[in-house]
């Protein structure tokens, strides 16, 4: 089993489960740190996955497959955006709500699109491709698994380096950041709130357009109802363990990759009953969810 | 005063119109047959719920004078189905088809009541109740021999796991439930006693995705078994083996279909693809439904009983298209049909991996006994 954990495929396969959660979890990362909790994460994904495979199925061009996933991604937070900072609904609710009409969205387009049916199998989605770097690709071990890795794993690398860069160094991450800490210190130098939580959950939507996209069209060829499956859900879970830090977050991300593959490995690499492995990602995200807020009133109260 | 009165009067209405509908069942006696396909799940799967619309939608077209009616209900909200199916009974349907386990309690509600004494029902791949359709006068229950289908895709995926050089082969299911168990138990018969005949030794992974939508699991599944050398794989899981099979075309190997002949689906639209459809092992739920409505109409369908489908019926076969005949060499063609002969002579009797005639106990012995990681 240690032998089997420790290979190379091991990894690049924990990697490949990862990148839609990685995702999620930047999507959520971004829209919590400017105070607003975007729990349609989920929906965004499954809108964005549907929109990828079509479009690239149509135009036959994988480029225009990906923006299109975005802007739908951004087009399902834009929405999230008029429930909750225009009309001032409860985000939370309205997020449910919009978790709840992606899925029946979903549906119709593909029912609508290729008549009557509920996935996208006999319209392949145009694959984004991988990138082999060479050289750093016959590195042992790891060499495969991060330098011969799809291009959105490597969109992703650069998403996090954004991310911090934004947080840190701009003036626009300040905003993000003082409109979830204090919006009112915000307000009375000028700032909009509203404003600024609005272009955080558009970053929000086109992070979740990625992760989508990368399902539909890196993952597996086609858009399929239900492929999402939690994993917007698990993403914020592995948000709210990273406490809003950029690479912890992607660091528990990745180990609810590693949870989510052992749980297929467990099966056919190993054997273990599949009842009890299934069960693992949500142990897991119980389990991580109870320490977190153990350590976090223990830092509260010390 | 009077505004009141007729806004009380209006809502009367709205409140008690759909009530007086509810509880009045419309009368069957006029003079036209009419039948309600209920569909639990989504169409679209390319597997079972679309052979079933097959088989009424073209039932339909060859008696354009009985009015068929098909109702999706959806996989989402499985609290939607009994009711329904009460509005399905209360309409003027003379007979009403239904299908899966869902659907079982709530037809065992409905049937038992006098007001629905004069519909008749049709409840296919499970029986009405374990052993006793003969409780139930009015409802027709049939089943398939799964493991009939299961055994030849598991002779085939022997034989060719032994062609091809491969080790092993692999089971992918749904869920473990009766039916998956079924097909799972029949191929694993399959690969043992082709093993015996030939004097080989394939092996036979197993695995389950957890439910029957989650395509990407499906398909990393299948990638896994690919990797560590298997050449062919049987997948009975629904949707989520869609996955499956666009994994058998990311790693260039070969997959047995499930219930409708999936590479039918494929061919036009996806041709690479289909091409790594061997076969599928078909249960043909559409030739069931159309000849039950034929029956009903000529008045010679019988109820409060079971009647089970398989190899002899022509309901369980293996699709043999222009690609399986390409694909799988002509020794081994030979000898899964006369593997299907047997079987439709009653010579080779497959066991059944369903609950009431096997145990789980016996289930898992088989399975571990084949499978190379135990």
């Amino acid at each position: 089993m240690l032998e089997w954990i420790l290979s190379e495929s091991f990894l690049t396969n924990v990697i490949a489960y990862a990148i839609p959660i990685i995702f999620a979890a930047y999507a959520s990362l971004i829209s919590n740190k400017a105070g607003i909790s975007a729990i349609n994460i989920e929906g965004a994904i499954s809108v964005a996955a549907v929109t990828g495979a079509l479009v690239s199925h149509f135009t036959g061009s994988w480029v225009i497959g990906l923006i299109c996933a975005m802007s739908a991604g951004i087009l399902m937070m834009m929405l999230l955006a008029l429930a909750a900072l225009q009309l001032r609904a409860d985000s939370f609710l309205s997020g449910i709500a919009l978790n709840t009409l992606a899925t029946g969205a979903c549906l119709l387009i593909v029912k609508g699109v290729l008549d009557g049916r509920t996935d996208s199998s006999t319209a392949p989605s145009v694959p984004v491709p991988s990138l082999k770097l060479p050289l750093l690709s016959d590195i042992p071990v790891i060499g495969k698994a991060i330098f011969s890795q799809n291009l959105l794993f490597y969109l992703m690398l650069i998403a996090l380096a954004l991310i911090v860069l934004l947080l840190n160094h701009t003036r626009l991450g300040v905003q993000i950041k003082t409109a979830g800490y204090h919006p009112e210190a915000g307000e009375s130098v000028g700032m909009s709130t509203r404003r600024t939580r609005a272009i955080a959950l558009m970053i929000c939507g086109m992070m979740a357009g990625l992760g989508g996209a990368y399902l539909s069209m890196a993952s597996l060829g086609y858009f399929s109802a239900g492929m999402v499956s939690g994993r917007g859900f698990i993403g914020i879970a592995a948000e709210a363990m990273g406490a809003g830090m950029p690479i912890r977050t992607t660091l528990f991300a990745l180990l609810f990759g590693a949870v989510d593959y052992f749980a297929v490995g467990g099966q056919t690499v190993l054997s273990f009953p599949y009842e009890l492995l299934n069960t693992l990602p949500y142990l897991m995200t119980l389990l991580a969810l109870t320490l977190y807020a153990a350590a976090h009133n223990k830092r509260k109260r010390g | 005063m009077k505004k009141y009165l007729r806004i009380i009067a209006l809502l009367l209405c709205v409140i008690l119109l759909p009530v007086y509908a509810m509880a009045k069942e419309e009368n069957l006696d006029d003079g036209v047959v009419r039948i309600a396909l209920l569909i639990s799940g989504d169409l679209g799967d390319m597997s079972f719920w679309d052979s079933a619309n097959a088989g009424l939608t073209r039932f339909s077209e060859d008696h354009p004078e009985v009015i068929v009616d098909i109702i999706e209900m959806g996989s989402s909200d499985t609290s939607k189905y009994e009711s329904t199916l009460t509005k399905t009974c209360n309409g003027a349907y003379d007979l009403i088809i239904v299908g899966s386990t869902d659907m079982r309690e709530p037809l065992q509600r409905a049937a038992r009541k006098k007001k629905y004494a004069d519909r008749r029902f049709i409840i296919f791949d499970t029986e009405i109740k374990d052993g006793q359709a003969v409780d139930y006068p009015t409802v027709h229950s049939i089943m398939f021999s799964q493991n009939e289908g299961g055994y030849l895709a598991g002779t085939l995926a022997a034989l060719m796991s032994l062609e091809k050089g491969a080790a092993n082969t692999a089971f992918i299911g749904g869920t473990k439930n009766d039916i998956i168990n079924d097909f799972g138990y029949g191929f694993m018969q399959g690969v043992r006693d082709a093993n015996a005949a030939r004097g080989i030794d394939i092996g036979a992974y197993n695995a389950y995705i957890g439910d029957f939508v989650n395509s990407p699991k499906g398909s990393s599944l299948a990638t896994s078994f690919y990797k560590s050398g298997v050449e062919v794989l049987f997948a009975a899981a629904s949707q989520a083996g869609l996955g499956c099979i666009d994994s058998a075309k990311n790693n260039d190997r070969l997959i047995i279909g499930v219930d409708s002949d999936q590479y039918a689906y494929y061919a036009e639209t996806d041709p690479e693809k289909a091409s790594h459809i061997v076969t599928s092992a078909l249960k043909r739920v559409d030739l069931a439904l159309y000849n039950c409505c034929e029956k009903f109409l000529n008045g010679t369908l019988t109820y409060g009983d079971l009647e089970i489908l398989g190899v002899k019926d022509g309901m369980i076969s293996l699709v043999e298209n222009d690609n399986y005949n390409a694909i799988v060499s002509e020794e081994t063609r030979a000898y899964v049909t006369s593997v299907a002969r047997q079987i439709a002579e009653g010579t080779l009797v497959v066991e059944s991996g369903l609950k009431r005639y096997t145990r789980q106990e016996a289930l898992n012995t088989l399975f571990d006994s084949l499978d190379p990681t135990k």
